[in-house]
């Protein structure tokens, strides 16, 4: 779809024969237009025209994700710019191709769509949820210890977090990479997410537990964030990521076990004691064998998994309620 | 020992990356199998004796753990408790095969019975 009719002109006989026929090629140089062809036949894909009058690329794109959830788009432009990127991607585009100006331009472009006319659908349910935090689709990827390539866009950023066996691996989001580019894209308050097959990342940038990622995410959101009044001495108000519910506590202390940060802990002394104790215990550990540094302890239990981390700086103390289970205090 | 915790212990070696595995059944000593020359048997019977305290301590402080994984750089320890008072390590290289069969070979152990 695009309204300089000569374009469409010219590419539709070119994309009919590179496709030796494979293609059937509607053409409209509207929107109007080209809903009523959807209307009336099966498409696989649609490309749109970023830059139309009336309704612009972008809405139209918003319109066509609505109401054809499973057709594929791409959007097409001749002034590509990351914002005009951005708004497509989270529209539900797939591709964002700049309109080529020569005959090798247009048949690079040929093949990115055939290639993306090609993609089989992975098995598994397609569809909208409401609500959801990307906190929750990175918790049931980690949880489920699946390996994916998250890919999420909103209005002014595009970024990917790649997952592998339930591990966070890489994250990236517009010139933003590893932790910073994760906490970037949880920063997010709305935009739009897929979960792409896994390849392998060109870097690895995170490291450490799915837990600590995603809590430190949210205290870094939660110090950047405008303050709200102070709730009532001895009340805490729980933080946004907490609504699925599957964190049970949370400490964050100094390294000297002054505590900076908690929630639902039912005994923070108890804990930064255990803490301390972890943290002797590694060293102990750590001298007896030759493994390097320490990391973390994860302490699966029969209701619930807690992972400990001690470091010069900080002690951290996380507890996740496990699978059907209603933890104990 | 019984025949299937010998054969437990044995089974731990055929992932490569296991450095080496322990057990100890209560009111006896442990028994240490190596697998890897770095890793002398007494530094990891006091490791043994260092998790022990460690799974108390963990008790102590109202967590009841089934099984508990130090990770370092170079290498994981994971510790499984058993309701019998059993306590077995398993020791394994970082990303190696025995690392990713850690869960399996715990389930196993928690299945002999």
């Amino acid at each position: 779809m695009d309204d300089e009719k000569y374009f469409l002109e010219i590419i539709r006989p070119l994309f009919s024969d590179w496709s030796q026929n494979r293609w059937q090629i509607e053409v409209a140089t509207s929107p109007d237009q080209a809903l009523e062809i959807l209307k009336t036949r099966p498409i696989d894909l649609i490309v749109v025209d970023v830059n139309m009058p009336v309704l612009d690329g972008g809405q139209f794109l918003t319109l066509l994700t609505r109401r054809y959830p499973a057709l594929k788009k791409a959007a097409l432009t001749a002034l590509a710019t990351e914002e005009k990127r951005s708004t497509c991607l989270a529209n539900g585009a797939e591709l964002f191709i700049e309109k080529p100006g020569t005959l090798e331009g247009l048949k690079s472009a040929f093949a990115m769509l055939d290639e993306l006319v090609s993609w089989k659908t992975q098995p598994g349910f397609q569809g909208m949820l409401r609500r959801v935090g990307l906190q929750d689709v990175i918790q049931m990827e980690c949880l489920g210890r699946n390996s994916s390539i998250l890919e999420v866009n909103d209005q002014t950023v595009s970024g990917r977090i790649y997952i592998q066996d339930g591990r966070l691996l890489h994250a990236v989001a517009g010139s933003l990479t590893g932790e910073t580019a994760f906490q970037k894209l949880l920063s997010l308050p709305s935009g739009a997410f897929q979960l792409q097959p896994f390849a392998a990342p060109p870097a690895r940038t995170l490291d450490g537990p799915w837990e600590f990622l995603l809590l430190e995410a949210a205290r870094v959101h939660d110090e950047s964030a405008p303050k709200s009044p102070e709730p009532a001495l001895g009340q805490e108000s729980p933080p946004e990521n907490r609504r699925a519910g599957r964190l049970i506590e949370t400490l964050i202390c100094s390294g000297q076990g002054s505590p900076l940060y908690q929630w639902q802990c039912p005994d923070a002394a108890n804990r930064v004691e255990l803490l301390q104790a972890i943290s002797h215990s590694a060293r102990r550990l750590g001298q007896l064998l030759p493994l390097g540094n320490f990391n973390r302890v994860e302490i699966q239990c029969q209701d619930s998994r807690a992972v400990a981390r001690t470091a010069p700086d900080r002690l951290i103390f996380v507890r996740v309620a496990a699978e059907n289970s209603t933890p104990s205090p | 020992m019984t025949p299937a915790l010998d054969q437990w212990l044995s089974s731990c070696a055929r992932s490569s990356g296991t450095l080496g595995c322990a057990m100890q059944l209560p009111g006896q000593a442990p028994v240490i199998r190596i697998f890897n020359d770095r890793f002398p048997p007494a530094s990891l019977a006091e490791a043994m004796a260092c998790l022990a305290e460690s799974a108390q301590l963990i008790y102590g402080h109202g967590l009841l753990p089934r099984w508990f994984t130090w990770h370092f750089e170079l290498g994981q320890l994971r510790a499984v408790l058993r309701a019998d008072g059993a306590l077995f390590l398993i020791l394994a290289q970082a990303d190696s095969t025995a690392e990713r069969t850690l869960e399996v070979l715990t389930q196993e152990l928690l299945d002999l019975g």
